[in-house]
């Protein structure tokens, strides 16, 4: 899992305010092509934000996005929540992500199901949502995202909800689709542990700013677990604002 | 006992103690037989207004109204609540007299409904619509406006096209209220189209049920009564079929 020095998403002196209340202020941030970036803050430090304007879901209210790609690269986003269409069932959702493809009937299909097999849901085509638990429910919001084929995934804390077994799961699934499918990846985290353990670089967001970068490649985890957990707590006892 | 056959027993318990104790109360001569006849003469009442043929005439008179008037209604409501959701220059236009008319009672319309269309059909089609348009409206722009934002969000993401996200999104979440709405709609068509009736026609269940009171046939009055709740019921419940069948596993209501 390792990037070259290109940034495929650049972004400078980023800003946005919500009523009157700024949450990103001139935020900077280079992510390399092909690696795993995660970033880290505290919650509510505009971490979802600064992804909803990279993903084109919200209009910054100053400073850029650029990607490197031309034309723009194809997108995958995986949100917080699994937000599965409730009257479709699991083909029927990952369906909606191939429809841009234009695809025959029968390629959909087999696309779907060979997506359901690399994220262990072999067989669950025909379940609905309801019928899903939230870690099964998350892997298809990630099946879908992936369908996509895309070149940059943006991650929202997809593991965030789930319990400790399953998200570990759920780690090395993501870890191992990312040695055979490796597009650019931002994943947002407040868990510091997953951010070693998947990230090849990891930001550290405060007060609206990239406020530290680092280099997660060689060191020892632990070590680095504990450097970020400083640099983490330092940043928000300054601030006071870590509960 | 459990389960559905359980629910029905409970669901028919009091109609059928409520007939019994009628009948029950007939026999015995407690009743004013001109005032209440027994459920055996008005039994009887239905059974002649089916043999020759009223019965049949007057339902059916009765039915295309409903349904004209129901058609019409949807017609109008579905279209005006897209507009009313999609531009708000047209919710700012409509409010006022929207608003004016749906605190008019329908009924109090139809002196001059029959002075503008005559007695023909029109007055009661309008009748109807006036009384089946606004529960159709409202729930439709309920509907409408109840889709989540984080499924249109989602559409975004996945690019999808404005059709798209009309049929897989909009439409699905909006359709468990719309359909309610069309339910609520269609009884009170129901409800309008005997009140319709009661005033200028010379067939249908309401006009029935004025005329047998005219001569005296308060058994007939009860037959009218029976028929209609007895039809309007049904017609309710074949909606909910039809309803559920479209709606596949969506929520329509009990």
């Amino acid at each position: 899992m390792s990037g070259n020095d290109t940034p495929a998403i650049e972004v400078r002196g980023l800003s946005r305010a919500f009523s009157g209340r700024s949450v990103l202020a001139g935020l900077d941030l280079a992510v390399r092509a092909g690696e795993v970036h995660a970033l880290l803050g505290h919650s509510g430090c505009g971490k979802t934000t600064l992804l909803r304007l990279i993903a084109g879901l919200d209009r910054p209210d100053g400073g850029t996005i650029r990607f490197a790609a031309v034309p723009p690269p194809r997108l995958g986003i995986v949100f917080q929540e699994p937000r599965l269409l409730p009257w479709l069932d699991v083909a029927g959702n990952l369906a909606l992500a191939l429809r841009r493809d234009a695809l025959s009937p029968a390629e959909t299909r087999s696309r779907i199901v060979a997506m359901l097999d690399l994220v262990g849901l072999s067989g669950c085509a025909a379940l609905f949502p309801a019928q899903l638990s939230g870690g099964m429910a998350q892997r298809v919001a990630l099946a879908r995202a992936l369908l996509r084929a895309p070149q940059v995934l943006l991650l929202d804390e997809p593991f965030g909800a789930l319990d400790a077994l399953t998200r570990r799961q759920m780690q090395n699934e993501l870890l191992r689709l990312h040695d055979r499918l490796p597009p650019t990846t931002l994943l947002v985290t407040h868990d510091v542990g997953e951010a070693v353990r998947l990230a090849d670089r990891a930001s550290l967001l405060a007060g609206g700013k990239i406020v530290r970068a680092f280099d997660l490649h060689g060191a020892d985890p632990r070590a680095l677990e504990e450097t970020l957990l400083c640099a983490l707590l330092e940043k928000y006892s300054d601030k006071g604002t870590l509960p | 006992m459990t389960g559905a056959p359980a629910r029905l027993c409970l669901s028919l318990a009091l109609p059928l103690a409520v007939l019994a104790l009628w009948e029950g109360a007939a026999e015995a001569g407690a009743l004013n037989a001109f005032l209440l006849p027994g459920p055996g003469a008005v039994l009887a009442a239905v059974a002649e207004l089916a043999r020759t043929g009223t019965l049949a005439r007057d339902a059916a008179a009765s039915f295309s109204r409903v349904m004209m008037g129901f058609a019409l209604s949807t017609a109008l409501a579905v279209p005006t609540a897209i507009a009313l959701v999609r531009w708000r220059v047209a919710s700012d236009l409509l409010r006022v007299p929207l608003n004016f008319l749906r605190a008019t009672p329908p009924l109090a319309l139809l002196p001059l409904l029959v002075l503008w269309f005559g007695i023909g059909e029109a007055a009661k089609w309008i009748v109807v619509v006036l009384a089946s348009f606004f529960p159709i409206l409202l729930n439709t722009v309920a509907g409408l406006r109840g889709v989540a934002p984080q499924h249109l969000e989602l559409a975004r993401a996945l690019e999808l096209t404005r059709a798209e996200t009309v049929r897989f999104i909009v439409v699905p979440s909006a359709l468990p209220v719309f359909v309610a709405g069309l339910r609520l709609g269609f009884g009170y068509c129901w409800r309008a189209m005997v009140g319709a009736e009661l005033i200028a026609t010379s067939v249908g269940l309401g006009f029935r049920i004025m005329d047998a009171q005219s001569i005296a046939r308060v058994d007939v009055v009860y037959a009218g009564i029976l028929v209609l709740g007895t039809l309007g019921f049904l017609a309710d419940q074949i909606f909910l079929l039809a309803a559920r069948r479209l709606c596949g596993g969506v929520h329509v209501g009990e």
